[in-house]
């Protein structure tokens, strides 16, 4: 059966078309933004619903906005298989990161329609909300919300931009956050047999290896510090020597050099997890020219699947902060800890991947993955998950990313054989 | 032998009051450069001045001279002086302390019938504050030296918008007669000029000393514009090897900068480095790796030779860490000035007057700039002493005692007898 199923082809013109399309409606130079829960990423949706009916899909909604697009089976009884990623994106981000797994799965649904095939279990293309946590500093609000497994208090959360909140979002776009609130669920993880997210790889190792997919056995997590603070005293540069100075930027420093120096030692040991200091900085309303800087801010990424490691680097954390504190006379706050704990995704449903890439002789490499994607709140819901990376060109989440056609149907081809043989 | 001159002290105290009385804001002292704070203050000191038979006059920058006349007129003249604006909203000291003192010193000669040999003249500078009004250094006693460049008349103050020359018109001073070059002040007419400042920054208290005795204003180096470009790639997804964090590169820039200068400070060489400005860019995001950062780096010392070494290690560490992680270290255009050394026999003058008067004294580098600087590039010889203040400055908390204060200027009205009698 895998044998036939592994001739099957996706759509995939209408990939390349509902790709053009989504770029044309989220276009802001430079690249594209799709803002949860707002208008860009209504607007895709919109674009997606359109390209599933017109090629026999069913689509449904659920009460937090994630759509449904549903090539239904023969058996009733038999467990739904899920596609999905999400259609948010970061402000200039690029058109594929969260896209390319909802266009896969639709042009491998649209495949099996066009070649009159049908699975036994119902396949659904699940479209998620709110992935990307610039917007709303939640994890996979639209995924977890579906689950019933949102907490009522991220409702609360603001968006970066608009500083209102997600319930406000939510209801601002016909949406019912009070089902949220109240933990209803849309998805049985019981009635799921299994969660497949396409995404672009976000690093460069398919590049480096020479794939062009990946499968995902582990993702990973970490601790995340959004808002950790330096607070010292502000002083005139010129009165205030060595001794007596109480600099935020200097105890700044210290911690970000000394983490990086922890980390290249857990890197010479052969450790693999990342380190990412994005936004850091003085006070804008505050810092100026001949003034010792009294406060600072940082936030830090620390990611990985290698829990030791992890563990390692978060003691270290709280040793270069006590020893900043002690030797430049600062206060350091590092805020609420939002990270998630690495997940082991399921070994059974990457196996399928496996052998559906094998049947169809595509070459796969196997690594884990860096972003925290959907499928871990799956996962995180006893659904078993897997991810399956594209190769992609100048990272993700800015305006360069570059994913091939080519990568991307390989990657198309490993779900239309996954659905036909479900 | 010179007779037992004192400062008048109760017209110090009377005058600070007068001073905060007409000047004080909701919050703290605002006396902004050629508008009606400083205005005010001018006329206040003025007309003490007058009152106690000086002579008053004001050149065409709008500087007061309240001289008390020598029996050689026309022998260089002592200058006592310091600037009467303040910043918004800051204390009532910074600056007035000296023209105060200055006034208290011809007050206690006059009082004892002192007629000093050449004129002692007190100077009430215009607009010092370069930070809050108009960003130049010292253009008011740069104006008189004859030393302003016709282009800075054209500079704007940072709150109205309008030029120097405007705001100078507005006072009824003369814009043009600077932008021609006029001096009023040089070698010729001055033999010394001596600033009583309040210190800015904790050493005096912490090391509970009264008075500084000035060694010199330090010179600078400084990056305004510094930028460290790497490349901006998902937090996550990308591997250690293949990451350009700018953030990271320019954190350790100024760790290991730090370090350096720890290394120098405990040579006793004495100097700052700052990073008044190090962030990110406004592109960054919590899940991006920083693609670029930014600082504002000022490095300053009395002694240029120490500004020279940690420069040195700027360009080495920028390379290095530029090489190492694929980043680029943009420092940009550099600013700066040069230091003004103290004239050595006017800080033997002030320590021996001190050590006379049994007032503990230490010398100090300036750690900011005063227009005793513009003095010293002229060519005449400049001294400063500095009072013990709580606080700090350029905050409504500033906080001189005027024990203190009385130590200081009793150091400053002997030197002065000493040198014009």
């Amino acid at each position: 059966m895998i044998r036939d199923a592994a001739c099957l082809e996706p759509d995939l013109a209408l990939a390349e078309l509902l790709f053009a399309r989504l770029r044309e409606a989220s276009l802001d130079p430079p690249g594209v933004t799709r803002d949860a829960y707002g208008p860009g990423e209504e607007r895709a949706h919109g674009l997606c619903i359109e390209a599933a009916e017109a090629a026999g899909l069913s689509v449904r909604r659920d009460f937090a906005g994630n759509t449904y697009a549903t090539l239904t089976g023969s058996d009733p009884g038999a467990r739904m298989l899920l596609f999905g990623s999400h259609l948010d994106s970061v402000a200039h981000g690029g058109n594929y990161d969260g896209a390319a797994g909802v266009v896969a799965g639709l042009a491998a649904l649209a495949g099996l329609v066009r070649a009159g095939q049908r699975p036994r279990g119902d396949v659904t293309v699940m479209i998620t909300r709110a992935e990307e946590t610039v917007w709303f500093p939640v994890s996979f609000a639209g995924a977890r919300a579906a689950l019933g497994r949102l907490p009522a208090e991220a409702l609360a959360a603001r968006r970066a931009d608009t500083g209102h909140s997600l319930a406000e979002h939510m209801r601002a776009l016909g949406f019912d956050p009070d089902a949220v609130a109240a933990g209803r669920r849309h998805l049985e993880p019981e009635r799921i047999a299994g969660f497949v997210e396409a995404h672009i790889e976000q690093g460069p190792e398919l590049i480096e290896v020479g794939r062009a997919v990946a499968v995902v056995s582990a993702i990973s997590g970490g601790y995340r510090f959004r808002e950790a603070r330096i607070r010292g005293e502000y002083a005139h540069v010129g009165g205030a020597p060595k001794r007596v100075r109480r600099d935020a930027v200097a105890a700044l420093g210290h911690i970000i050099a000394g983490v990086n120096g922890v980390w290249d030692r857990l890197e010479a040991e052969g450790h693999r997890i990342t380190a990412t200091f994005g936004v850091v900085g003085v006070d804008p309303t505050m810092a100026a020219w001949s003034r010792v800087p009294g406060e600072a801010q940082f936030s830090l990424d620390i990611r990985g699947v290698d829990l030791p490691a992890l563990a390692r680097l978060r003691l270290a954390l709280d040793d270069l902060v006590a020893e900043a504190e002690a030797k430049f006379g600062v206060t350091v706050s590092l805020g609420p800890d939002t990270g998630t704990r690495p997940g082991f995704l399921d070994q059974a449903l990457a196996q399928r991947l496996r052998d559906c890439a094998s049947a169809r002789f595509i070459p796969f490499h196997e690594m884990p993955s860096g972003g925290g994607h959907d499928a871990l709140a799956f996962h995180e819901a006893g659904v078993p998950a897997a991810v399956l990376l594209i190769r992609n060109q100048n990272g993700s989440h800015n305006p360069d990313e570059s994913m091939e056609m080519e990568d991307f149907a390989e990657a198309a081809r490993i779900l239309a054989t996954l659905a036909a043989t479900h | 032998m010179l007779p037992n001159l004192a400062p008048d002290l109760d017209l110090a105290a009377r005058l600070f009051d007068a001073l905060r009385a007409r000047t004080h804001d909701d919050v703290g002292i605002t006396r902004e450069a050629y508008g009606p704070g400083e205005r005010a203050a001018h006329t206040l000191v003025r007309e003490a001045g007058e009152a106690l038979g000086l002579e008053a006059r004001t050149d065409h920058m709008g500087n007061l001279y309240l001289t008390l006349p020598g029996t050689d007129r026309s022998a260089p003249a002592v200058v006592l002086g310091s600037h009467l604006d303040s910043v918004p909203r800051g204390g009532n000291y910074d600056g007035a302390a000296g023209v105060v003192a200055g006034l208290a010193a011809v007050a206690g000669f006059r009082r004892a019938g002192f007629v000093p040999a050449r004129d002692v003249t007190v100077m009430a500078i215009r607009a010092e504050e370069a930070g809050a009004w108009f960003p130049t250094s010292y253009p008011g006693s740069r104006g008189a030296l004859g030393r302003l460049r016709p282009e800075e008349l054209d500079i704007q103050r940072l709150d109205s918008g309008r030029s120097l020359a405007e705001h100078m018109a507005e006072e009824g001073f003369d814009p043009e007669a600077a932008r021609a070059g006029r001096a009023v002040l040089g070698p010729g007419n001055v033999c010394a000029f001596l600033e009583l400042h309040i210190e800015q920054g904790p050493v005096l208290e912490s090391e509970e000393i009264p008075v500084g005795i000035v060694t010199g204003i330090p010179g600078s180096r400084r990056l305004r514009q510094g930028r460290v470009l790497g490349r901006y790639d998902h937090s996550g997804g990308t591997p250690r090897r293949h990451r350009r964090d700018a953030a990271i590169a320019l954190a350790e820039f100024a760790h290991r900068l730090d370090e350096a200068w720890a290394i120098l400070d405990a040579q006793g060489r004495e100097m700052v480095a700052t990073f008044c400005v190090l962030a990110t860019a406004p592109e960054a995001g919590f899940t991006k790796i920083a693609g670029e950062a930014r600082f504002q780096l000022d490095v300053r010392s009395v002694e240029m030779a120490n500004v020279e070494l940690l420069f040195a290690e700027i360009q080495r560490l920028a390379a290095e860490v530029s090489a190492r992680r694929g980043v680029t270290f943009d420092l940009g255009p550099e600013s700066g000035s040069q230091p003004a050394p103290m004239d050595a026999a006017i800080r033997a003058g002030l320590a021996r007057a001190a050590e006379r008067l049994g007032v503990p004294h230490r010398e100090m580098p300036s750690g900011g700039g005063h227009d005793a600087a513009a003095f010293a590039a002229a060519g005449i010889p400049a001294g400063m002493i500095f009072v013990r203040n709580q606080n700090g400055s350029h905050n409504p908390n500033e906080d001189m005692r005027m024990e203190d204060f009385a130590k200081a200027c009793a150091v400053l009205t002997a030197w002065a007898a000493e040198v014009s009698g």
